[in-house]
């Protein structure tokens, strides 16, 4: 009788034990997918923010805030007549 | 007694029976029935969507991305403040909110408030901890150029069903390639439909979406559409296209033509506005389908290059019409050079008489004209050539200039590039490469057919050359470049004659003429301050080409 006390004790413990490391390797598992999907989500919004800021024409905004001519805009840009300099 | 106990047990026998019956056909009769409802009780299933592909011009640069965008919902049920406070709150923060009606309403768990919300917003919202708001994220497509070559993007809406779909442009040719596959996660719920965390769970990945690479080169697309935009201010004209091209193989570098769109909000523009006016609208090309006519001519035999017109002293009339040159003046003794570069529609007519009908029907056929190029764009259409026997001494007169003649400027650019690399006709091409995960399909460049032979480019390219040197837009060409080129000026076609005011006016060119590296069309509907193409079309022509000069180092020389 003692030892089949014993065994159901032993089983039960050996069933908790493998639960327990159920759950913790599901919420592992769980955390691991969530850090992916926020690691994607950010690696698309600094995909986009690189994007947006090497845009051309935002290259042409920021230029002309500095106050420069961008080429396109300087209606004769004859390379001979530098060239002859 | 007996007689009792057999009653009875003929009814415990039928019940039985009645019950193997029934569990007969509920166990091997409707197994697949049953089990499959089974299975939908115990699992809940999660679409997992798959990204569209992404769409890139020939430096990497993103053209076209996703971006995370959010629904803001309210669930009526779990509002602890009023309908009216969570507004007045909210239009803090979102000004142009307009509260649904069914917000009051108690029983709804889902009322949608606002969607297209940014993280940052979604964020300011968050922060406000209201609880009954909820969030739902979905991509939608980003622009980081704006709408740089939205013709040629076209865009992604929804189909019948609420799903993205990609229309016009590459989004809708390469829908498929772009939409990917969606995924699938199965999970076991609980009673109250809720996902178990360590049930059994099942999961078909998505496939996501491919990505295009084009041959398009952003600067030379940005340039042209700069360009273009102060050429319709500066020319007064209605719209305008400009499309460049590598005649070598038929890559397309650039596509832009205005008015255009924004394919972000495409749903604030008119409809018209979508279809693209390089390969979806026809027109009459004007003197620049001279040069496929004398190419013909020459390449046929029946023409020489130095040979002196015998019918250029003055007007010709054909039947009831007569036709005269742009300015009505005529040069007796003009070579075919001579006739490129005065565009003389007299000395045309002399070429296609000599050419005759059927060889001129042939290599209409051989320029790819009364069929689509076949460019990787979804609305091109290819305007019918008249039936060979339908063409009468005058649409043949007419047509050797350009009038009488529908054609697409994509045709159009796709044939005179044929000039341009050794006499190959090739297949406009939008895509370089598609790429997905571990796999990368180069598109080749695709070769139509020869229309004319390379003795023929030689001369025509010189003759080309002539045009642009001694033509009437010689003044605005950049000097030290050889450039190969015709202007043109065509006539609007109205309900059965030629409208008296408005033109189309073109430009059609090459450039370097000796190792052209692009073919460029340039085409200004009613310009207002001046009908001809020598002096709107061409001067915007050779404006984009310092650029490409300038981007790309080609020297002078």
């Amino acid at each position: 009788m003692k030892k089949l006390l014993a065994i159901l004790i032993m089983v039960i413990l050996l069933q908790a034990v493998f639960l327990s490391k159920e759950v913790a390797y599901g919420e592992s598992a769980y955390r691991l997918e969530r850090e992916i999907m926020s690691l994607k989500k950010e690696n698309q919004s600094l995909e986009i923010l690189i994007a947006s800021k090497t845009s051309l024409s935002s290259l042409l905004t920021k230029a002309e805030e500095l106050g420069m001519d961008p080429v396109l805009t300087i209606a004769k840009n004859n390379e001979t007549v530098a060239f002859n300099r | 007694m007996d007689q009792r106990l057999r009653y009875l047990f003929l009814f415990f026998l039928i019940g039985f029976l009645a019950v193997i019956i029934k569990l007969f056909y509920w166990q091997i009769i409707e197994n697949k029935r049953l089990s499959d409802l089974a299975i939908k009780q115990y699992y809940t299933s999660k679409e997992i969507p798959a990204e569209r592909g992404k769409i890139y011009t020939q430096d990497n640069f993103p053209l076209v991305m996703n971006k995370e965008n959010h629904l803001l919902y309210a669930n009526p049920q779990e509002l602890k403040i009023p309908p009216e406070q969570l507004v007045t709150i909210l239009k803090t923060i979102l000004p142009e909110l307009k509260p649904p009606s069914q917000l009051s309403d108690r029983k709804l768990m889902w009322v949608p408030l606002v969607k297209n919300l940014d993280s940052s917003t979604k964020k300011s919202i968050e922060d406000l901890k209201i609880a009954g708001l909820g969030f739902e994220s979905m991509d939608k497509r980003y622009y980081p150029e704006a709408s740089m070559a939205a013709h040629l993007l076209g865009f992604v809406g929804e189909d019948s069903e609420g799903k993205e779909k990609g229309y016009f442009g590459l989004e809708g040719y390469y829908d498929n390639e772009l939409k990917g596959k969606a995924g699938i996660k199965y999970y076991e719920k609980d009673a109250l439909g809720r996902p178990i965390p360590l049930s059994e769970q099942l999961e078909e990945k998505p496939i996501e979406g491919r990505n295009l690479f084009l041959n398009l080169d952003r600067e030379v697309q940005f340039a042209i559409e700069y360009r273009l935009k102060k050429g319709l201010e500066k020319y007064g004209a209605s719209s305008g296209l400009v499309i460049v091209m590598n005649p070598k193989n038929g890559a397309i570098l650039g596509m832009a033509s205005f008015p255009s769109y924004d394919p972000e909000k495409y749903y604030l523009f008119d409809q018209e506005l979508y279809r693209n006016p390089a390969i979806s609208f026809d027109f009459e090309p004007g003197s620049i389908f001279k040069v496929l006519v004398m190419a013909a001519g020459i390449d046929s035999g029946r023409i020489k290059p130095d040979e002196v017109c015998g019918r250029c002293e003055g007007p010709r009339k054909i039947g009831e019409y007569t036709i005269k040159t742009w300015n009505d003046k005529y040069f007796p003794g003009s070579t075919m050079t001579d006739i490129l570069v005065h565009s003389d529609n007299v000395g045309m007519v002399y070429v296609v008489e000599k050419l005759g009908k059927e060889r001129f029907y042939d290599y209409l056929d051989r320029f790819g004209f009364g069929r689509k190029t076949g460019i990787d764009l979804q609305g091109e259409i290819s305007p019918k050539l008249r039936d060979k026997e339908d063409w009468r001494e005058i649409d043949l007169a007419t047509a050797s200039f350009g009038q009488g003649i529908a054609a697409t400027p994509i045709q159009i650019l796709a044939a005179v590039s044929a000039i341009a690399n050794g006499g190959n006709l090739y297949q406009p091409q939008v895509v370089k490469s598609i790429v997905e995960e571990k796999k990368t399909i180069t598109l080749k460049p695709v070769k139509v057919g020869k229309p004319i032979s390379e003795t023929t480019v030689k001369i025509i390219t010189q003759m080309m050359v002539e045009a642009v040197e001694k033509g009437e837009a010689k003044w605005a060409k950049p000097k030290g470049y050889v450039i190969a080129g015709k202007t043109g000026t065509a006539q609007i076609p109205i309900a059965g004659h030629y409208d008296p005011e408005k033109t189309i006016a073109s430009f059609i060119g090459f450039a370097p003429a000796n190792d052209p590296k692009f073919a460029m069309l340039v085409t200004l509907r009613e310009p207002k301050t001046s009908p001809w193409g020598s002096e709107t079309a061409a001067p915007l022509w050779f404006e984009i080409a310092k650029d490409i000069f300038r981007l790309w180092k080609i020297k002078a020389g």
